[in-house]
């Protein structure tokens, strides 16, 4: 879909969508909505829906940040001390690496 | 028109850069071919990896010669092209070269020169042994006098490089010419140093890939092997094991209950190791051993009759340990099975219980141990100190040494008996004596340490135990009756009727282990494995196998593994089909009612035999399709039906079959061998380019591909007035 062709308050409204759509643990939706409409809510001249539409798009900033941090910093924990928890990791590993404890 | 040049011209370019990527490699490369390298690989135990692994892509480092011990200090002084890949003379790869080239950091690989070349002949002594084998599931390992070999250290050669962990891949090169390409076209050519110098680049490099699966410990691999939650449900070890072969002189009496203390036990390993996979052709280790176990089987077969009647009260059963190398797996387990009234195992399937094999049905246990390099020209009996401190043990032992001291005299052979107070040398029978009480002996070739140097390693060659055909035409080689052969036919004789006498007490002199039969088996199993012996002990589908394994070296010893089923490996299939023949009996036209001509016809009525004769006795037996002797004037072999009481066991550790076995309960062996991948080993050299050079290529790329990157953007930004511009149709 090409953005520039939509009207502004379709945009609102899929915007809006993506936001709301994120809470259902989906922070793809987010970080999308925050790179999509990130002209539409900074850059362009402002338009009637910019306010909202500049809020769903920094709530869902914010949002793929926490989701960023949570992710990364659980990855870095599990890759550093799935060798010491063992059994325990095994169990929550889907690939179990070849070759190394 | 001119698009359909361009496609046209672009396929063939993409057809002729497929084409030649073949040639491309062989251009870059120089492979060492899969069957003229053998690898160190990676087992695990309890609480350890033991064994070598590379990285996953293989380790790479500047190939550097090592012939002297000048040239080992030069690369750890001096070499400056850290890391290398060292290309070792066999003299050199012992125990302390290869500490000194791992501490120095600047090793990625080590390679072995392993070929009959004289120019390269083996270190004065290697075993990669522990110098105290099986010292973990040793009957003494609680002993405060005899724990940990403190009395007799029984291998002084051993440096336990089997059981060291190596970060780095380890291999041996078999092949000649190849080792000559690495040295004069590689080594020489870009990487000898000239006058303490290392001349420019291009440098010549090796990789070397030995990539294993396996990690931590076996609790943790077998654990992972078996996780559900695994996307990629693969194994990442498997373990050690295969079979043990069991024989009768007679079936047992399954009416009755056995006597306790009335079998008559003798046993032989048949398993060793090395370093190296496949590379383990242990004639002093293993086989000289079994090989007496299968003549002295031969011998007493021939006297069966005699025999016959004696056997009913005091049965005798012949054993062939596999796994023992590792702790003991075959013998551990059959004593499990024996406990558990399991044993021998059909007999349960049946729920006959009356002629089950229990530890304490076991009155005599002889082992026959490594028996080829007989010290001071005697053969010495080992027996166990700690047992002895029962009197009625110590007699009964002592009566057992007399015995066998005066069949080996009637046999000339010399036999004496090792010090008293010495503890038994690593054997099958330490499994059963630390649990029970059972009088025995083990025989063997050395009054103390070992005789063998070689140990349990790819040394443990024929020529170790006298079997060496010098200016023997090649076509005799076959019945060619070497000093070997003599020394192991005489000694089985001695076994033989020592059994007799324990058997029947009295003697007989006519018993004699043939000769030829030891000649035909050391040839088969230590020089040549497609021979007549081996040909006629397979079943035909075996024997086609066989015929692949033409030209490669004997047959490896090493255990294996063992998934659960009864697989066997070669030494096993073929030990196991001599025991078949030399304990039972061909069967004729008329007791299977065919003619010898139909092949097929008898054979078919072979395997009904084997599959209707369900009543408890028959089932002593098994009926074997063998191909049997070739017949010279029809060039065919009209194959054999073979009854027999030999059968197989299990020799897996029960640690692996028990549900919910404790790992900690140290109870059973846990050994097991890594996995790894049909790619994960490989050998071969190319030209390294300097590190700069390699680093300023991929900076001119993407240099490149940036300054590309803007041109592109610039003029598509002015596309407008470069191109004239078309209506959009959408």
């Amino acid at each position: 879909m090409d953005l520039g062709r939509v009207k502004d308050d379709v945009k609102l409204d899929l915007c809006r969508k993506y936001y709301l759509g994120g809470f259902a643990f989906l922070p793809f939706l987010w970080f999308i909505n925050s790179v999509w409409f990130f002209k539409d809510a900074f850059i362009k001249e402002s338009y009637d829906q910019q306010k909202q539409i500049k809020t769903y798009v920094i709530r869902s900033m914010i949002g793929t940040a926490i989701w960023v941090a949570v992710i990364s910093t659980w990855v870095t924990v599990f890759q550093l001390y799935r060798a010491d928890w063992g059994e325990t990791a095994d169990r929550m590993s889907f690939i179990i690496p070849k070759g190394i404890v | 028109m001119a698009h359909l040049s361009v496609i046209l011209a672009a396929t063939f370019l993409l057809l002729g850069v497929c084409v030649s990527a073949d040639r491309t490699h062989q251009k870059i490369y120089y492979d060492i071919s899969d069957s003229d390298f053998a690898m160190c690989y990676r087992r695990l135990n309890l609480t350890h990896e033991t064994g070598c692994s590379s990285s996953r892509k293989g380790n790479v480092g500047v190939l550097q010669f090592l012939e002297t011990p000048e040239n080992v200090t030069w690369l750890i002084q001096n070499g400056a092209h850290a890391p290398y890949v060292a290309l070792l003379t066999p003299e050199l790869f012992v125990h302390d070269v290869i500490y000194k080239l791992r501490d120095s950091g600047k090793i990625n690989g080590l390679l072995v020169i392993h070929t009959n070349l004289s120019d390269y002949l083996p270190p004065a002594s290697f075993s990669p042994d522990s110098s105290c084998p099986n010292e973990y599931n040793s009957m003494y390992s609680g002993n405060s006098t005899y724990a940990h070999c403190s009395n007799v250290t029984w291998n002084p050669d051993g440096d336990s490089l089997v059981f060291q962990r190596f970060d780095f891949p380890i291999g041996i090169l078999k092949n000649w010419t190849q080792i000559e390409f690495m040295i004069e076209n590689c080594y020489r050519k870009f990487n000898e140093p000239v006058d303490g110098v290392v001349g420019p680049y291009p440098l010549c490099a090796a990789q070397v890939k030995s990539a294993m699966d396996g990690a931590k410990d076996t609790p943790t691999c077998i654990r992972r092997s078996n996780t559900i939650t695994n996307l990629n449900p693969i194994g990442y070890c498997d373990p050690l094991g295969d079979m043990n072969s069991f024989a009768f002189i007679e079936p047992l009496n399954s009416t009755d209950t056995l006597a306790n203390e009335s079998v008559t036990l003798v046993a032989a390993r048949l398993d060793s190791f090395s370093l190296f996979f496949g590379t383990d052709p242990a004639s002093d280790s293993s086989v000289a051993g079994f090989l007496t176990l299968l003549s002295v089987v031969e011998a007493l077969s021939k006297v069966k009759d005699k025999l016959q009647t004696a056997v009913k009260d005091r049965p005798i059963l012949f054993v062939l340990f596999n796994g023992e190398a590792f702790e003991y797996i075959g013998s551990t387990r059959m004593l499990y099975e024996m406990e558990n009234n399991f044993f021998p195992g059909f007999l349960q399937e049946d729920d006959i219980g009356a002629a089950l094999i229990r530890p304490e049905h076991i009155g005599n246990f002889i082992e026959i141990g490594p028996v080829g390099i007989p010290e001071e020209d005697s053969l010495w009996l080992h027996t166990d100190p700690v047992i002895a401190a029962n009197p009625s043990i110590k007699e009964k032992t002592d009566y057992l040494v007399t015995e066998m001291k005066k069949a080996a005299t009637g046999a000339g052979l010399n036999v004496t008996s090792a010090p008293e107070v010495q503890p038994l040398p690593p054997a099958s029978f330490q499994a059963f004596l630390k649990k029970y009480s059972i009088p025995g002996f083990i025989l063997t070739d050395h009054r103390s340490h070992f005789q063998n140097k070689f140990y349990n390693s790819r040394f443990d060659t024929h020529d170790r135990i006298s079997v060496v055909y010098d200016n023997v035409p090649a076509n005799e080689t076959y019945d060619h009756i070497t000093q070997g052969a003599k020394n192991l036919a005489k000694a089985a004789t001695a076994v033989a009727r020592a059994v007799y006498a324990l058997t029947t007490n009295s003697s007989d002199d006519s018993i004699v282990a043939d000769e030829l039969t030891m000649t035909h088996m050391l040839y088969c199993f230590l020089i040549d494995h497609q021979c007549e012996l081996f040909n006629s002990s397979l079943s035909s589908a075996n024997a086609a196998l066989l015929e692949k394994h033409a030209g490669t070296d004997p047959f490896s010893t090493y255990v294996g593994i063992n998934q659960g089923g009864s697989s066997r490996n070669w030494v096993s299939i073929l030990a196991h089909g001599i025991l078949s023949r030399f304990s039972g009996e061909t069967e004729t036209e008329e007791s299977l009612n065919c003619t010898l001509t139909k092949t097929s016809e008898c054979e078919k009525k072979c395997k009904e035999k084997n599959d209707n004769d369900k009543n408890s006795y028959a089932r002593w037996f098994l009926y074997t399709w063998l191909q049997g002797p070739l017949n010279i004037t029809t060039g065919e072999r009209p194959g054999i039906c073979v009854k027999s009481t030999a059968n197989g066991s299990v020799a897996r550790s029960a640690a692996f079959d028990i549900d919910g076995y404790d790992w900690q309960s140290n109870e059973f062996p846990v050994w097991t061998e890594s996995r790894w991948s049909n790619d994960a080993m490989l050998v071969r050299v190319f030209l390294l380019p300097e590190h700069s050079y390699e680093v300023a290529l991929l900076c001119g790329g993407l240099a490149l591909t940036i300054v590309f990157f803007f041109l592109v953007c610039c003029v598509s930004k002015k596309s407008d007035a470069i191109f004239k511009s078309t209506p959009d149709s959408s």
